[in-house]
This record gives C-alpha cells, structure tokens and sequence, in this order.
C-alpha cells in the first residue's frame, strides 16, 4: 500500500512536470528587422536646448509640453526613425498656427513608414502649461443683462467694455476675445487694446465703426443678440456664464 | 484566354518580380539626416536689389503695419507664420513697416521673440558723412532730396563689418531720433517742419544714405540700405506716395567672412 502511495505520487508529479511540456509550444514572433518607429522627437526651434517630445509606445503618442513662457505659436520638430524607415510629415515640417490647433484640438498624425512597408501612426498631443483663465461676469445674472449699442448711422460709433479676469498675458498675440451667440456660433474677434499700466488682469474690449472697411465684427453683428465673452489665452479659454446684449442700430 | 486575360497575367508576373526585386534590395542604411529648414537656395555673395516690395499697403498711422519678413540668405519673402523659425533674418516692422528688427528669439517682445533667431544688426553711423545733407546737432537732413550720389557712397563705404558681434543689437533699428535718442535708417517729418506751410509734406519719412549691418540667423554678414518705403522710391515724398512698398539694397557675404567690399 505505502509502495502503491509513492508509485502515485511519484506518478502525480512527473505528470505535472510533464504536463506542461504537452501543451502547445507558443511562437513568438521576432522583433520586426525594420520596425516602424520614432526614435525621438524634439521641437528645435527654441532658443538652447530643443524641447523633448515624451514618446509613448504604448498608445502610440507623443508628447510636448509648450510652457506658454515661451510664446511658441510655429513648432519645428526633428525626428528621429527608424533605419531604413520615413515618416509623413518629413522631419522638420512646421506646425504652423497653434493657437488655432489648440482651439481646433485637431489631432497631428505622423505616420512612420518601415522598408518592409509596415506603417505605424502617431498621434502628437501639444500640452500648453499655463495658469488657469478666469473670468469676471459682466452681467448681474442671466436675466439681468448688460446692455451695448452700436449706432451705425454717426460717422463713428463705438462699444467699449473691460473684461476682468485672470490668467490673460501681455503679448496679445497670444489671446482672442470674441463673443459666442446662444447657438453657440464663434463672431470674429474683438479689438484688444493696449493695457496703459500693463495691468494683466484687465483686457480693454471695443467694437469701433468708422471708416470703411469696417472690421468684420461690426459686419458680422446682427440687428441685436445675446451673446458671451469667451477669451483664449494660448492653449486654454474660458467663456462667462452669463450674456451681454448688443444692439446694432441701422 | 483572351488577349485581355494574357495581358494581365504578363502584368501580373511582372508586377510579382518587381516585389521579388525590390525585396532583393538590401536598404539598412540609416535614415536621411533631415535637411536646412527653408527650401535651401542660398543666394550667392552679392549685391542684390529689391524694389517696390510689397509689404503692407493698407497700413495706417493709428497702429501697427502687418510684418514683412525677409529671409537675405535665400532673397525672398517668409511668411508671418515663421517668424518663429530660422528662415528669415530681418523683418520690416510697426507703423508703416518703419522698424527693421534682426532674427532674434532672445529679444523680449521683437517679433523673432520665442524662436531659434540668432541674427543681429548694427548702423554704421558716420557723422562726417551724414554732414553732407544732415544736421548732426539737430538730427535732421539740411539737403532735401538727399543727392543721389550719396546712395552708392555710403553702400560702398563700408567694405567690412565694422565692429565685434557683442556691439550689435538684439532689437530693432528705426526712425532717425523718433521719440528716442536712438540714430536711425530714416528721418520722420511728424510735423511736415522741413517744409513749413505744405501740408503734403507732414507725416513724411525720408530715408536716408546709412548702411545697417545683419549678420544673419544663419551667421553670414550683409549689408542693408533702405531706399525708400514708397511706391517707385520718389527722390522727394509727398503724402500723395503710396507708402508700404519697401525698396533695399543688401549685399551678402557667403564665405564666412566679414569682406563687405562686393561688386
């Protein structure tokens, strides 16, 4: 019987070790020869060190963290492949215009291209770092409204109002005021005036008619609306919550 | 088989022994190094003249003029999109495209702001020549219009760049001791007072015979000389020009070195 006990033990555990050796062998594949990847991805058009892109292989992004410090609003990236493989857009085309990719949030793609054909695709996610964008209501309440004249029958006429808030930046390159109308439509930007104490918390709006061509805001206003205040500093915006109404008079 | 069909099996194999082939090719090199931003048609070393360029013709007096920004290495016009990048090396700016600032990205507020920009600019200022249609106490021509002569003169005076890098500006060169004690490429009549009594003559700028020095983003020399920011150069301006339309003479040293004596 204690014979019989060992002869099955004995046979339990070779069969467990040689179980295993049953089942069925798994083929890895090898690495590519000429896999299809972005090695590194810097912008260089910075004055000293270029900024380094954080490449993910995971999900197939990269990452660049633009501190609005900088006012970059051209980037020029030097990638680095793969050998043997290419990639679209070439290493070294600019990404022009970022302030409208950020408000777009369109997605950059590159697309590496192996010797064997294979194709990867990733995905550049830019990332402004900046303080937050606040910004003070202009009207009491929703129901309680601002309201702003423009009469278009003097020579010149003008609305003018301050927006408070925070986060703003002195290069008003960098920023856009505009109204958004209860569709949610975008009107085309408001004048920005040059703050006389540089003080970065006030941004000094106007709409002005006078000579023609009259700016395309004043073209664009219908005959009265209701409409918030969004503003874009760099890569992030805010939009108040409540609306002013303004007036066109024919 | 119809001809057709014997047509595509021909293309067929064809097309197998292309793939075969092109599997043949060995092709492990390493990738291309990616080439000089800009479209790479450096210009030789020379004098090149540019007239009537069209900068901003809408502009007015109550702001800023839309930037023209000018790449001298390769003689043509960049886009305003770039002006972050190393393609150009000197931009006509402000009011009336009035101001001339180098690519600089170290520059606060310049327009090369925040970009690569390494250029820099320097006016040679030679007050024995200025006095020959210039008031060197009270900054302002004695002798309007400016003989002609004295163009070519002072573009060939200089026959290199006549001081060290670390005297060069970051910023702009402007208007002739305008709201600055700065000298300047050009003199601005605000008042119309070098011809009392003529309103046309009011808000006037008149260039003026003076050589600026670029060294470029790329760190090649050249000399620059605005003629005239109006329509066909008018010796004498009125306000009946057209202004926003830049005529310069550069000349452009390639091989490195500071000889700014080019024919």
């Amino acid at each position: 019987m204690k014979q019989y006990l060992r002869l099955t033990a004995i046979a339990c555990c070779t069969s467990a070790l040689l179980f295993p050796a049953c089942t069925k062998t798994e083929i890895v594949a090898p690495p590519e020869e000429y896999p299809a990847q972005i090695l590194e991805y810097k912008i260089v058009n910075v004055q000293g060190e270029p900024i380094q892109g954080a490449i993910n292989e995971k999900d197939s992004t990269i990452a660049v963290y633009l501190p609005i410090y900088r006012q970059l609003v051209t980037l020029e990236p030097e990638i680095k492949v793969t050998a043997g493989a290419t990639i679209q857009p070439a290493s070294g085309t600019f990404i022009e215009g970022l302030l409208s990719i950020f408000r777009k949030k369109g997605p950059i793609k590159y697309i590496v291209t192996a010797a064997n054909g294979r194709t990867r695709t990733y995905t550049l996610k830019i990332e402004a770092q900046q303080p937050p964008v606040t910004l003070e209501e202009l009207s009491a309440s929703a129901t309680d409204v601002n309201e702003y004249t423009l009469d278009m029958k003097p020579g010149f006429s003008s609305i003018s109002f301050t927006v408070k808030g925070t986060g703003f930046h002195e290069n008003h390159d960098l920023l856009e005021v505009l109204l958004v109308d209860e569709s949610g439509k975008e009107y085309p930007p408001l004048a920005v005036g040059l703050s006389t104490n540089n003080d970065l918390t006030r941004l000094n709006i106007s709409i002005a008619k006078f000579n023609e061509p009259y700016p395309p805001i004043v073209t664009a206003l219908p005959a009265t609306g209701l409409y918030k205040v969004r503003v874009y500093v760099y890569g992030k915006s805010a939009t108040m919550q409540y609306p002013i109404r303004i007036t066109k008079l024919q | 088989m119809t001809f057709m069909q014997k047509e595509w099996r021909r293309a067929g194999l064809l097309l197998c022994g292309a793939v075969l082939l092109a599997a043949c090719s060995k092709d492990n090199g390493p990738a291309p190094e990616p080439g000089p931003p800009g479209n790479g048609n450096s210009v030789k070393t020379g004098v090149y003249r540019i007239v009537n360029l069209v900068a901003d013709t809408n502009a007015t007096s109550s702001g800023d003029a839309v930037s023209l920004y000018y790449s001298l290495e390769e003689n043509r016009v960049i886009p305003a999109s770039q002006r972050q990048t190393g393609n150009w090396d000197i931009v006509f700016y402000g009011i009336y495209n009035s101001s001339v600032y180098p690519n600089n990205g170290t520059a606060t507020g310049s327009p090369a702001f925040g970009g690569p920009g390494k250029a820099l600019l320097y006016l040679v200022v030679d007050r024995k020549f200025d006095a020959q249609y210039y008031d060197t106490l009270n900054f302002k021509p004695h002798t309007l219009p400016i003989p002609s002569s004295l163009w070519q003169s002072a573009f060939d005076a200089v026959k290199t760049v006549p001081a060290e890098d670390n005297r060069f500006l970051t910023r702009d060169i402007a208007l002739d001791h305008f709201q600055s004690e700065f000298d300047g490429w050009g003199h601005y009549d605000f008042y119309g007072s070098l011809f009392p009594g003529n309103p046309k003559k009011a808000h006037i700028v008149y260039s003026m015979p003076r050589v600026m020095i670029v060294k470029t983003h790329k760190g090649h020399y050249a000399k620059v000389m605005i003629e005239s920011l109006y329509k066909n150069g008018p010796a004498n301006p009125t306000r009946d020009d057209k202004p926003g339309f830049v005529t310069f003479t550069y000349a452009i040293q390639m091989d490195g070195s500071k000889n700014l004596d080019i024919k």
